[in-house]
């Protein structure tokens, strides 16, 4: 796939951005109707990322969080996350990562360690190791059994990452295994998921 | 946002919050920060904002702030540390930080909170597009705009439908989470061949053409919207000035 | 020349086994109504894509065959381009919206914005199609609170506004109640009487017979008949491919041939009735 970065903005891709940050919210609504303890708001990201690629992915990331910061500035900070979890999923799907289920764990590891990264960076640097959130609780009793900040915040991110990427991501998969092969054909990082033998020169 | 405020041109809004993100940053100290949000708020009852201003603010801003106090102060061990109670220790230096860290992140906040609720998103990409910003983008900002209080209004009627139809919301937490699902399931499908449909009537109403776009809305900038730019940037550049000369 | 020609068109979708349109050559004269009718399924809205040229474009799949468009190879069109020569509305109101726009005024001069029209033409234009329209009530709405029929009112608008020469109308009427569609076709009269060449899928074949000059029969991805509206319409082997004859034509070709006469003769829309029987002395 050796094709200019410009090729992965058919107008196509570009309304999956819309629709990727819709659905971001709608989870994250979604989270707190049925009372879960995480928050599934990602799911647009990493869809949109794996039939869209990295760039459609980033920018769906971005906006959700841009959008979000209109209401609560706080999530403009955090765009980062989001930002590297939509650009770098985007790589794995074209590298096919994701049709096989070594590449999917592989996947799935490096995705937290991104996110919990970028996370701890962010919360350290900008809010003193606090995001506002539920999850600031472990980290404290990180901190109370003598650990440094930066490790508790890692070590917080690594833990709430691996829960985030793991259901986001499962989710995202399940429902492409249900997207009509007619659509991924138009999408130029669709073709992995496509359930049909690609015949002719589709 | 039919106030004054409301009317003036999103860039001279933006200069304005601009300045005053860097003058947060560049400031030293933590009392000039924390004048800045009484000044917004001073602003937004101007703007007739004052109440939105304030709910929003406090809906995310203040528990932050608290956290970082607890982290930073109690928590955290620092130099100065001194041990009240098992992992509770005070710091002095974890005081001073939390300080300047919160009282930037209460400047910053506030003048965002401020901007985005006496801007229309309409004026913002009007603005966007008159300064050359590629169709591309503003096109898509504006339907991420439109579209997310439909897609939860959708949700919404996904959501009572799968529930009438037996699916189970309450219960263990495996229940809740397997209710995820049938919610979101039906709610990407259709907007997935929804999206595929638009791109037909996108298409049929130009929007890959390559000439220059136009606008039917127009915001026209006034005196006063040259007169806050020009001086934004004095301020900036006296300020500037002041602390080299220092 | 005509404004359109289709000349030996073959054409299957990606990932599927079948082709969906078969060896189909076709020519539309400017200024005609074309009423494109056809059982579900038998490849009426591919059809229309590939005049329009989404087929191959967006959809990919193997297209053999040469469109014409006045005279000149689609290939030879900007994508971008071929909206101001060929407005193309669909059948599911609820997706034709820009989605980028919150009142309906604006919504209609979308399109124009896309090509670059000037401000004060564009305000020109979009008063006269809200007149042409009757969209006076509506231009302050948010489009995505107008009800299906308005939705697909303002759809047809926004696609108009660019002046097309040629317009293709996808079942604009099939999720629409009476009234609604009764506005529609009086606009797809006025279009006409504006010179504009218009290819209407339509299964109601009562207003095809009223409004459409020629009739082009579509059966499994073939164009089976085609010609004049009275020829196609009163000939019972419509039925055979898929087709519908109008309720009174079917009685008039029944009561013919009882009778021996010639089905040529049958009458197709009420006041076409109202002068037959006027003439056999029977009112
Ligand atoms: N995107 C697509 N991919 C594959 N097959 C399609 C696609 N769109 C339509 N078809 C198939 O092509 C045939 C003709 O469809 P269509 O042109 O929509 O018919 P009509 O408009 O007359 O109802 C149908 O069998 C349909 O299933
Ligand atoms: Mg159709």
């Amino acid at each position: 796939m050796k094709r200019g970065i410009k090729h992965d903005f058919s107008l196509l891709a570009l309304l999956l951005i819309p629709v990727g940050v819709s659905l971001n919210v709608v989870g994250y609504q979604l989270s707190t109707i049925l009372k879960l303890p995480v928050f599934i708001d990602q799911i647009g990201t990493i869809m949109v990322s794996m039939i869209a690629g990295p760039w459609i992915g980033l920018l769906a990331g971005l906006l959700g969080n841009v959008v979000n910061g209109m209401l609560n500035p706080i999530a403009i900070g955090f765009s980062i996350v989001s930002v590297s979890v939509g650009l770098v999923s985007g790589y794995f799907s074209k590298w096919r990562f994701y049709t096989n289920i070594f590449g999917i764990i592989i996947a799935c590891v490096l995705l937290t360690i991104v996110q919990a990264f970028s996370a701890a960076i962010v919360t350290v640097f900008l809010f003193g190791g606090v995001t506002g959130a539920g999850t600031d609780l472990i980290t404290a009793t990180f901190l109370a059994t003598g650990r440094e900040l930066w490790n508790s915040v890692v070590s917080t991110n690594l833990i709430s990452g691996a829960v985030n990427t793991i259901i986001n991501f499962g989710i995202s998969w399940l429902i492409i295994r249900k997207v009509p092969d007619r659509f991924l054909i138009k999408l130029n990082y669709g073709a992995p998921y496509i359930k049909k033998e690609v015949n002719v020169n589709g | 946002m039919d106030s004054r405020i409301g009317n003036l041109y999103p860039s001279s809004k933006f200069t304005f919050i601009i300045l005053i993100i860097l003058l947060s940053m560049l400031v030293p100290g933590f009392i000039f920060q924390y004048m800045i949000f009484l000044f917004i708020f001073l602003i937004s009852l101007f703007s007739g904002t004052a109440i939105k201003f304030l709910s929003t603010f406090m809906k995310s801003i203040p528990i932050l702030i608290l956290f970082i106090f607890i982290f930073q102060v109690f928590l955290i061990v620092n130099e100065d540390s001194q041990q009240i109670w098992a992992f509770i220790h005070f710091s002095q230096i974890g005081l001073m930080t939390s300080l300047t860290m919160t009282s930037k992140i209460v400047a910053i906040s506030s003048s965002i909170i401020w901007f985005f609720q006496v801007t229309r998103v309409k004026d913002i990409i009007y603005a966007l597009e008159q300064s050359g910003v590629s169709q591309k983008v503003t096109f898509v900002i504006a339907s991420t705009i439109q579209l997310i209080p439909q897609m939860l209004n959708l949700s919404r009627t996904i959501a009572d439908a799968q529930k009438s139809r037996g699916i189970e919301t309450e219960g263990t937490l495996f229940v809740r989470m397997k209710a995820f699902i049938p919610m979101i399931g039906p709610l990407v499908l259709s907007s997935i061949q929804q999206i595929e449909e638009r791109v037909l009537a996108l298409e049929s109403r130009a929007f890959s053409s390559k000439a220059k776009k136009t606008s039917i809305y127009e915001l026209r900038k006034q005196k006063i919207d040259y007169i806050i730019v020009i001086f934004c940037i004095l301020v900036l550049i006296v300020y500037i000035v002041w602390r080299i000369k220092l | 020349m005509s404004i359109i020609s289709l000349i030996n068109i073959n054409y299957t979708y990606p990932l599927e086994e079948k082709q969906t349109i078969h060896s189909l050559s076709l020519d539309l004269e400017k200024g005609c109504v074309y009423g494109l009718t056809g059982a579900n399924e038998s490849g009426k809205t591919t059809i229309c894509n590939i005049i329009r040229g989404f087929i191959p474009e967006l959809y990919k799949g193997e297209l053999t065959g040469e469109v014409m468009i006045k005279g000149k190879n689609i290939n030879d069109y900007n994508i971008g381009d071929l909206a101001t020569i060929i407005g193309y509305s669909f059948q599911n109101p609820f997706t034709q919206l820009s989605g980028v726009k919150d009142t309906v005024y604006e919504e209609i001069a979308y399109g124009m914005e896309n090509i670059g029209v000037p401000r004060s033409k564009m305000i020109q234009k979009v008063d006269e199609i809200v007149k042409m329209f009757q969209l006076e009530d509506l231009i302050d709405k948010n489009p995505f609170e107008l009800s299906g029929g308005q939705k697909q009112r303002v759809a047809i608008a926004s696609v108009v506004a660019l002046d097309p020469e040629i317009i293709i109308l996808d079942e604009p009427t099939s999720q629409l109640d009476p009234k609604s569609t009764e506005d529609i076709f009086e606009i797809i009269q006025l279009l006409k009487k504006q010179g504009k060449t218009i290819l209407l899928v339509e299964h109601k074949v009562d207003l095809l017979a009223a409004y459409c000059d020629e009739i082009l029969l579509i059966s499994r991805g073939e164009l089976v008949m085609q010609g004049p509206v009275k020829e196609i319409l009163s000939n019972p082997k419509v039925v055979e491919y898929g087709g519908q004859l109008p309720q009174v034509a079917l009685y008039f070709i029944k009561k013919a041939k009882a009778n021996g006469s010639s089905v040529s003769q049958v009458p197709l829309t009420v006041q076409e009735v109202y002068d037959h029987l006027n003439k056999d002395g029977e009112v």
